[in-house]
Protein backbone atom coordinates (compact mmCIF):
# COMPACT_ATOMS: atom_id res chain seq x y z
CA UNK A 1 0.00 0.00 0.00
CA UNK A 2 1.83 3.49 -1.12
CA UNK A 3 2.84 5.88 1.83
CA UNK A 4 0.62 8.33 0.17
CA UNK A 5 -2.54 6.03 1.18
CA UNK A 6 -1.28 5.43 5.21
CA UNK A 7 -0.25 10.12 4.71
CA UNK A 8 -4.15 10.38 3.79
CA UNK A 9 -5.32 7.73 6.97
CA UNK A 10 -3.15 10.02 9.53
CA UNK A 11 -4.32 12.95 7.97
CA UNK A 12 -8.20 11.74 8.92
CA UNK A 13 -6.69 10.21 12.20
CA UNK A 14 -5.35 13.67 13.39
CA UNK A 15 -8.50 15.27 12.27
CA UNK A 16 -11.39 12.86 13.78
CA UNK A 17 -9.40 10.59 15.83
CA UNK A 18 -9.37 12.46 19.20
CA UNK A 19 -6.35 10.84 20.09
CA UNK A 20 -4.32 12.37 23.13
CA UNK A 21 -0.95 12.38 21.03
CA UNK A 22 0.42 13.18 17.86
CA UNK A 23 -0.65 10.95 15.39
CA UNK A 24 2.66 11.52 13.47
CA UNK A 25 4.66 9.88 16.38
CA UNK A 26 2.50 6.34 16.00
CA UNK A 27 3.79 3.89 13.56
CA UNK A 28 1.98 1.52 11.26
CA UNK A 29 1.26 -1.29 13.75
CA UNK A 30 0.41 0.69 16.73
CA UNK A 31 -3.00 -0.23 18.46
CA UNK A 32 -4.76 3.18 17.96
CA UNK A 33 -7.71 2.40 20.50
CA UNK A 34 -4.30 1.87 22.97
CA UNK A 35 -3.18 4.72 22.14
CA UNK A 36 -6.98 6.48 23.23
CA UNK A 37 -8.95 6.29 20.20
CA UNK A 38 -12.68 6.02 21.83
CA UNK A 39 -15.09 4.04 19.99
CA UNK A 40 -17.08 7.06 18.88
CA UNK A 41 -13.66 8.39 17.33
CA UNK A 42 -13.56 5.54 15.39
CA UNK A 43 -17.12 6.34 13.95
CA UNK A 44 -16.01 9.62 13.08
CA UNK A 45 -13.34 7.83 11.59
CA UNK A 46 -14.76 5.45 9.42
CA UNK A 47 -17.24 7.82 7.57
CA UNK A 48 -14.47 10.72 6.86
CA UNK A 49 -12.15 7.88 5.77
CA UNK A 50 -15.31 7.51 3.20
CA UNK A 51 -15.11 10.70 2.12
CA UNK A 52 -11.31 10.93 1.61
CA UNK A 53 -11.49 7.76 -0.67
CA UNK A 54 -14.60 7.94 -2.30
CA UNK A 55 -15.69 4.63 -0.46
CA UNK A 56 -18.36 2.59 1.99
CA UNK A 57 -17.35 0.10 4.30
CA UNK A 58 -19.73 -2.73 4.32
CA UNK A 59 -21.01 -4.32 7.64
CA UNK A 60 -19.08 -6.88 7.25
CA UNK A 61 -15.97 -4.85 7.85
CA UNK A 62 -17.39 -3.11 10.94
CA UNK A 63 -15.11 -5.15 12.95
CA UNK A 64 -12.45 -4.09 15.95
CA UNK A 65 -9.47 -5.24 13.57
CA UNK A 66 -10.45 -3.12 10.30
CA UNK A 67 -9.45 -0.20 12.73
CA UNK A 68 -7.15 -1.24 14.82
CA UNK A 69 -4.11 0.33 13.17
CA UNK A 70 -2.94 2.33 10.36
CA UNK A 71 -1.92 -0.82 8.60
CA UNK A 72 -5.10 -2.09 9.00
CA UNK A 73 -7.27 0.59 7.77
CA UNK A 74 -4.61 0.57 4.79
CA UNK A 75 -5.41 -3.09 4.02
CA UNK A 76 -8.91 -2.37 4.78
CA UNK A 77 -8.94 0.50 2.23
CA UNK A 78 -7.16 -1.51 -0.46
CA UNK A 79 -9.55 -4.09 -0.43
CA UNK A 80 -12.23 -1.85 -0.89
CA UNK A 81 -10.85 0.45 -3.66
CA UNK A 82 -9.50 -3.19 -5.32
CA UNK A 83 -13.60 -4.18 -5.28
CA UNK A 84 -15.05 -0.78 -6.61
CA UNK A 85 -15.51 -1.01 -9.79
CA UNK A 86 -13.70 1.17 -12.11
CA UNK B 1 -26.50 -16.82 39.47
CA UNK B 2 -25.12 -17.18 36.15
CA UNK B 3 -22.09 -15.65 34.26
CA UNK B 4 -21.55 -12.09 33.98
CA UNK B 5 -19.92 -9.83 31.70
CA UNK B 6 -20.10 -6.23 32.13
CA UNK B 7 -19.44 -3.21 29.46
CA UNK B 8 -19.07 0.53 29.81
CA UNK B 9 -18.63 3.69 27.86
CA UNK B 10 -18.43 7.09 28.21
CA UNK B 11 -19.34 9.86 25.12
CA UNK B 12 -19.52 13.43 25.38
CA UNK B 13 -21.78 15.85 24.03
CA UNK B 14 -19.26 17.56 22.04
CA UNK B 15 -18.34 14.17 20.45
CA UNK B 16 -21.81 13.94 18.83
CA UNK B 17 -22.25 17.56 18.38
CA UNK B 18 -18.73 17.70 15.85
CA UNK B 19 -20.19 14.02 14.26
CA UNK B 20 -23.60 15.90 13.43
CA UNK B 21 -21.98 18.73 11.95
CA UNK B 22 -19.27 16.65 10.15
CA UNK B 23 -20.88 13.99 8.71
CA UNK B 24 -25.02 15.17 9.39
CA UNK B 25 -27.64 11.98 8.42
CA UNK B 26 -24.84 10.00 6.76
CA UNK B 27 -23.37 9.50 11.12
CA UNK B 28 -27.13 8.86 11.98
CA UNK B 29 -28.24 6.36 9.45
CA UNK B 30 -24.83 4.36 9.88
CA UNK B 31 -24.59 4.15 13.77
CA UNK B 32 -28.81 4.32 15.24
CA UNK B 33 -31.65 2.53 13.90
CA UNK B 34 -35.07 3.97 12.72
CA UNK B 35 -36.42 3.70 15.79
CA UNK B 36 -34.18 5.36 18.07
CA UNK B 37 -33.74 8.45 15.25
CA UNK B 38 -37.49 8.98 15.93
CA UNK B 39 -37.20 8.48 19.50
CA UNK B 40 -34.08 10.93 19.97
CA UNK B 41 -35.33 13.40 17.19
CA UNK B 42 -31.40 14.48 16.59
CA UNK B 43 -30.67 15.45 19.91
CA UNK B 44 -27.01 15.20 20.43
CA UNK B 45 -27.52 14.52 24.79
CA UNK B 46 -29.93 11.81 23.75
CA UNK B 47 -27.75 10.43 20.96
CA UNK B 48 -24.97 10.49 23.10
CA UNK B 49 -26.58 8.22 25.58
CA UNK B 50 -27.78 6.19 23.26
CA UNK B 51 -24.22 5.78 21.65
CA UNK B 52 -22.44 5.38 24.92
CA UNK B 53 -25.39 2.17 25.76
CA UNK B 54 -24.43 0.70 22.49
CA UNK B 55 -21.05 0.77 23.04
CA UNK B 56 -21.23 -0.62 26.27
CA UNK B 57 -23.79 -3.15 25.24
CA UNK B 58 -21.22 -4.28 22.90
CA UNK B 59 -18.24 -4.88 25.43
CA UNK B 60 -20.73 -6.51 27.32
CA UNK B 61 -21.54 -9.05 24.35
CA UNK B 62 -17.26 -9.45 24.74
CA UNK B 63 -16.54 -9.98 20.94
CA UNK B 64 -13.34 -11.03 19.36
CA UNK B 65 -11.67 -8.48 17.40
CA UNK B 66 -12.72 -10.17 14.29
CA UNK B 67 -16.11 -10.32 15.62
CA UNK B 68 -18.39 -8.09 13.61
CA UNK B 69 -20.82 -6.09 15.01
CA UNK B 70 -22.59 -2.88 13.58
CA UNK B 71 -23.85 -0.33 15.60
CA UNK B 72 -27.38 -0.58 14.57
CA UNK B 73 -27.71 -4.02 15.51
CA UNK B 74 -27.95 -2.54 19.23
CA UNK B 75 -30.77 -1.07 19.73
CA UNK B 76 -31.62 1.58 22.99
CA UNK B 77 -35.18 2.04 23.23
CA UNK B 78 -35.82 4.86 25.40
CA UNK B 79 -39.57 4.90 25.39
CA UNK B 80 -40.62 1.76 28.24
CA UNK B 81 -41.66 1.78 31.64
CA UNK B 82 -38.90 0.80 33.47
CA UNK B 83 -36.28 2.78 31.62
CA UNK B 84 -33.86 2.47 28.45
CA UNK B 85 -33.44 -0.82 27.41
CA UNK B 86 -31.26 -2.44 24.97
CA UNK B 87 -32.55 -4.77 22.06
CA UNK B 88 -30.30 -7.23 19.72
CA UNK B 89 -30.77 -7.55 16.23
CA UNK B 90 -29.05 -9.38 13.37
CA UNK B 91 -24.96 -9.91 14.36
CA UNK B 92 -25.37 -8.76 17.77
CA UNK B 93 -28.33 -11.51 18.70
CA UNK B 94 -25.84 -13.86 17.19
CA UNK B 95 -23.09 -12.86 19.34
CA UNK B 96 -25.20 -13.16 22.26
CA UNK B 97 -26.32 -16.49 21.74
CA UNK B 98 -22.62 -17.62 21.10
CA UNK B 99 -21.81 -16.19 24.59
CA UNK B 100 -24.96 -17.42 25.95
CA UNK B 101 -25.61 -14.14 26.85
CA UNK B 102 -29.62 -14.29 28.04
CA UNK B 103 -30.11 -10.89 29.24
CA UNK B 104 -29.08 -7.25 29.29
CA UNK B 105 -28.90 -4.56 31.96
CA UNK B 106 -28.53 -1.02 31.20
CA UNK B 107 -27.66 1.77 33.38
CA UNK B 108 -27.35 5.51 31.89
CA UNK B 109 -26.38 8.66 33.44
CA UNK B 110 -25.77 12.05 31.90
CA UNK B 111 -24.06 14.70 33.66
CA UNK B 112 -23.66 18.21 31.73
CA UNK B 113 -20.84 17.07 29.61
CA UNK B 114 -21.52 13.71 28.14
CA UNK B 115 -22.97 10.55 28.87
CA UNK B 116 -21.98 7.25 30.44
CA UNK B 117 -23.73 3.40 30.15
CA UNK B 118 -22.94 0.91 32.23
CA UNK B 119 -24.25 -2.85 31.28
CA UNK B 120 -24.36 -5.78 32.53
CA UNK B 121 -25.12 -9.41 30.73
CA UNK B 122 -26.53 -12.40 32.64
CA UNK B 123 -25.78 -16.05 31.56
CA UNK B 124 -26.66 -18.41 30.88
CA UNK B 125 -29.60 -18.15 29.27
CA UNK B 126 -32.32 -18.30 32.17
CA UNK B 127 -33.75 -15.22 30.49
CA UNK B 128 -33.52 -14.53 26.85
CA UNK B 129 -32.55 -11.03 25.66
CA UNK B 130 -35.12 -8.71 24.03
CA UNK B 131 -34.90 -9.49 20.48
CA UNK B 132 -36.70 -7.87 17.22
Amino acid sequence: MSDSIRDEIRRVLSDHGRLPGDVSSLSDDADLFQAGMTSHASVNVMLALEDAFDLEFPDRMLKRSVFESIAAISDAVGQLTAETPA
Amino acid sequence: MGRLSVGMDLVSFREVEEALASFGDRYLRRVFTDQELSESRGDARDLAGRFAAKEAAIKALTPEVEDVVPWRSVGVLSRRPGGPSITLTGKAMELSRRRGISQLRLGLSRTGEGAGAVVIGHGPRANRPEHS
